[in-house]
């Protein structure tokens, strides 16, 4: 399949899921191409005609050099000499690389710039980028890319793609803040399945010790009155279906399994937040300088230079993101401990089971200290990615980091720690229902399948961290693809039913 | 003035003003308290139905002793009991938040779903009406608000019913009211921020086609289009020509950026406010009768967890944080001749001026670190804490911190005028002017002035108008 673009309003969430999860292909449209064209023969003429005025990037060079004016020409001649060698900005030493399906939103959230002329990109310029999705992604460093804007990440991406030396001027095709978009669409994405995966591993855990359900009752909805709350509620709500009514535990369970509406709510809006910011991002013109079209006041068009190269908005929601998941983490590692504290949980002491022989049983017991560590870790690395206090380079007039870099890497690891901690808590709650034969509410068997194709009732003693570890990868992985089957299906496994 | 109220639809942000920053009292109307009357009524019903059927706090005991069932005779005795006597310490909270707490406990109660009767609402209504007991600010983070609430109500004479203790300790009405002191600010805050920010922009004369209107259509952020239309409203009819001829520094041309995202934590601080003012929040909570549930239902849940509020003040602690360390970067670059083009050190007058701030910047960073729930269990059946005490006291030292740095810059971008002996924008004469009264112009011969103790009057200029919203110093 191949994505068609024909304007911005085409730079959608889904569309970047497509291009950047499912690997397809994208293609301008015969007006979007012709759009591009007059654009940047516009451009031109407007050049001609402001020859004396301040164009960033068109009569300076840039950054430090944008105070020294130069005529077009001889910016071309300096600018063509510096690109000579195309990967001149690639000054990162390497380290952690930025994840494909990262990099390919990335390239899609640049297409954007050039779509309705807004960068004068010259169409050819801009089918060379699109051409990137034909072929695998080049390398880019996560680390040393932290600058004003994401020029110096950009010397990676773009490193190869062909200048078009008859192009003329083009404004600011290489600057704006594509890579702060596309890796929050990416994780934006990864953000809302890994969430659906989380609710699915709570509503085992709600069975598994068989709390009361009117927690859970759907009146809350109207007494909170929040509506991400209500989405977390309805989640639960479908999930826990059919679920048994009667007998159940008879009085309420401990406090983290009380208050999951409100902490999973707090995680939808947080996931809403970064969908929403990400999809704003993915439209936005975010180039320096940015080129308006011609209108009555301005027949050429006119330019302005602007900071739209430092996102703001999306660094914010993937801390958030980030935070939501520790507070989930924390929940979950509750769980996981009192599933395993029988005189807690009433269930079987460490989730032995009643039946085996006292000498020989073995269970998931221990299993829950695995993710302290990862809490741990997670509190330290969530924490906000703010606005650099240091000057951080020699050029007074760069003194301020886009911080998207930062905050995609530390989501992306507390996001992978999250996945262990769910792997362990959806393994406690399948080993609780086993030991006390029973099935889940018919919504999440399927799922508790998929748990137990990696991670089989404990029945006798064995190694259970490859087991454990197979299921957060499956996990993280399935923020990926989509498929809560956890790749079960894909192996013909699907069909395994819940005991 | 009295503020009336008669359902949950009267917890609005506006009526929270008045009562916690305007010392407004609280009438509870004809049809909460019939609506009250009602519910409890029924509730008793329920009860009689059943003595044995669980109803946490009224047929069994509280958190650990969740599981123990009380006979009718140990029910009737544990009536009158409530927590009481608070254990907290540290420094009080300001009484506006302390007024917050009181207006928002009477949400849970105005229709019926905290099964009490009106005369005890109106008696924690009265609190507003006489000297509050004072709330410490620490040790207040437990599995839902007891702990706090406790300080409440040892101001409350212990005349309660039956399942009344409970319902006046349980539920979020902390997290609602600090959420919603923050709210109540935060708009005003910013506007403020914004003022001094253009009056940067003015020091320098940055070039202003990084304000263009144009952006708000080409960025598509609802938090930036206000920004922009924001600085432009106060930038109007600066003078276009002779500018700074190329672009400002990053941290002049980003504001449209990071203060749209202040825009964006502000709106989302003041949609958890509402929403949690006018939640009800009780464990049980109890729903009146329906046709499905005749005598109601109390259903036990958490929601005395708020779990918006930290969040939503984290974020923006962090934003604070981001126009702290914005409004830093233009002093230092202000000062610099051959950034700022404006005369060195405007002429060596500015003395320390200009030098304090990075304390204060620090302090506001470590202020927006996030508050994640505990680590810490208490108890293994209260094992969730909820953190919002610790996201508020942060919210305190992070608005301090801003409107002190913004005090500062303020006091460079007003030297800035006059070593150039130019003027502010036209809409920002007289709020330059209302500064000065406070910190006039400084020169090399009046250095023996404490501009310290000049600036900090300032800054509570700027506290107080974020209370009153007067953010034009008028």
């Amino acid at each position: 399949m191949t994505v068609r673009l024909n304007d911005r309003t085409d730079f959608t969430l889904d569309n970047a899921r497509r291009v950047a999860f499912e690997g397809e292909d994208v293609e301008f449209t015969r007006a979007a191409l012709d759009r591009m064209a007059r654009a940047h023969e516009t451009f031109q003429q407007y050049v001609d005609a402001s020859r004396d005025i301040f164009i960033y990037g068109v009569t300076s060079l840039g950054g430090p050099e944008a105070k020294t004016h130069r005529t077009p020409e001889e910016t071309m001649q300096l600018r063509r000499r510096m690109m000579r060698n195309r990967r001149t900005l690639a000054f990162s030493p390497g380290g952690e690389e930025l994840p494909e399906e990262g990099l390919r939103a990335t390239v899609f959230a640049t297409l954007a710039q050039f779509i309705e002329g807004n960068t004068a990109t010259h169409p050819r310029r801009a089918q060379a980028v699109a051409d990137l999705l034909k072929r695998p992604m080049p390398s880019v460093p996560a680390q040393g890319v932290t600058v004003a804007g994401e020029i110096l990440a950009m010397g990676f991406l773009y490193g190869e793609v062909p200048q078009i030396e008859e192009a003329g001027h083009q404004a600011g095709s290489g600057n704006g803040n594509q890579f702060t978009t596309g890796l929050s669409a990416g994780g934006a994405v990864q953000a809302r399945r890994r969430l659906e995966l989380a609710v699915r591993v709570f509503c085992l855990s709600v069975e598994a010790i068989d709390a009361p359900l009117e927690a859970y009752d759907p009146a809350f909805k109207k007494l909170w009155g929040d509506r991400f709350e209500g989405e977390a509620l309805d989640a639960m709500n479908g999930l826990l279906r059919g679920a048994r009514s009667a007998k159940r535990r008879e009085y309420q369970a401990p406090v983290s399994w009380r208050v999951l509406p409100r902490v999973l709510g707090q995680a939808y809006r947080a996931v809403a937040t970064l969908e929403e910011v990400a999809e704003t991002s993915l439209r936005s013109i975010s180039s320096n300088p940015g080129y308006s079209l011609p209108d009555r006041k301005h027949p050429f068009g006119h330019t302005f230079s602007n900071g739209g190269y430092h996102n703001a908005i999306c660094p914010p929601a993937l801390d958030s993101v980030a935070a939501t998941w520790v507070d989930l983490g924390e929940v979950a590692h509750r769980h996981a401990t009192k599933l395993h504290k029988g005189e807690v949980s009433h269930l079987p002491d460490r989730l032995f089971d009643p039946s085996a022989d006292e000498v020989t049983r073995t269970s998931t017991s221990y299993l829950e200290y695995v993710p302290n560590g990862f809490l741990e870790e997670m509190r330290l690395l969530a924490q906000p990615s703010l606005l650099s206090a240091a000057e951080p380079a020699a050029s007074e007039q760069d003194d301020q980091l886009a911080p998207g870099f930062l905050a995609f890497t530390k989501q992306r690891r507390v996001a992978e720690l999250f996945d262990g901690i769910m792997a362990v808590l959806a393994t406690a709650a399948s080993q609780a229902l086993y030991v006390t034969r029973r099935a889940p509410a018919a919504p999440l068997r399927l799922f508790l399948a998929a748990v137990r194709a990696h991670v089989p009732p404990v029945t006798e003693a064995r190694p259970l961290g490859a087991d454990v570890q197979a299921l957060a990868e499956a996990l993280g992985e399935a923020t990926s693809t989509g498929d809560f089957s956890l790749g079960t299906k894909r192996r013909g496994a699907g069909r395994v039913a819940a005991r | 003035m009295t503020v009336v109220v008669n359902s949950r639809k009267d917890f609005t942000l506006d009526n929270f003003r008045r009562v916690a920053v305007g010392g407004e009292s609280v009438r509870i109307g004809r049809e909460g308290a019939t609506a009250m009357r009602e519910a409890r009524k029924a509730f008793v019903r329920l009860l009689d139905s059943d003595r044995t059927q669980f109803i946490y706090g009224v047929t069994t005991g509280w958190g650990m002793d969740a599981k123990v069932r009380l006979t009718p005779e140990q029910q009737r005795a544990r009536a009158r009991r409530s927590f009481r006597g608070g254990a907290a310490l540290g420094d009080p909270l300001p009484e506006r938040a302390v007024r917050g707490i009181v207006f928002a406990r009477l949400a849970s109660y105005i229709e019926g779903n905290a099964k009490i009767r009106p005369e005890t609402a109106r008696t924690v209504a009265s609190l507003l009406e006489g000297r509050l007991p004072q709330i410490p600010i620490d040790g207040q983070v437990w599995a839902g608000e007891i702990v706090p609430l406790a300080h409440l109500l040892e101001a409350l004479p212990n005349d309660l019913e039956l399942a009344e203790g409970e319902a006046l300790s349980n539920g979020s009405p902390c997290a609602a009211a600090l959420v919603a002191d923050v709210a109540v600010q935060a708009a005003n805050r910013l506007a403020i921020a914004e003022r001094v920010f253009v009056l940067s922009i003015e020091a320098i004369q940055a070039p202003l086609e990084a304000y263009d209107p144009d952006l708000a259509t080409l960025w598509g952020d609802p938090g930036e289009a206000r920004a922009i239309k924001n600085l432009n409203r106060l930038l109007a009819g600066v003078p276009k020509k002779g500018r700074r001829f190329y672009q400002a520094p990053v941290s002049w041309r980003i504001l449209p950026r990071i203060l749209g995202q202040a825009h964006r934590a502000v709106g989302q601080v003041e949609d958890v406010a509402r929403s949690s003012l006018a939640s009800a929040s009780d464990n049980p909570v109890y729903e009146p009768p329906s046709r499905a549930h005749p005598h109601g239902r109390a259903m036990s849940n958490g929601g005395y967890h708020n779990a918006a509020a930290s969040p939503a003040l984290d974020t923006l602690n962090a934003s604070w944080s981001d126009l702290c360390t914005l409004a830093d970067h233009h002093m230092t670059k202000l000062k610099r001749s051959h950034v700022s083009l404006l005369p060195e050190q405007m002429r060596q007058d500015l003395g320390m001026v200009g030098m304090a701030q990075i304390g204060f910047v620090e302090e506001a960073r470590r202020a927006a670190q996030r508050t994640f729930i505990p680590a810490a269990e208490g108890d293994t059946q209260n094992d969730v804490a909820e953190p919002v005490f610790l996201a508020y006291k942060k919210s305190l030292v992070a608005a301090e911190c801003l409107d002190t740095v913004l005090a500062m810059l303020a006091v460079v971008a007003s030297q800035a005028y006059a070593a150039t002996e130019r003027e502010a924008p036209p809409k920002l004469r007289g709020f330059l002017e209302a500064a000065r009264t406070h910190c006039p112009p400084l020169s090399r011969e009046g250095r023996r002035r404490s501009p310290g103790r000049e600036i900090a009057k300032l800054r509570d200029a700027f506290s107080e108008a974020a209370l009153t919203g007067n953010v034009d110093l008028v």
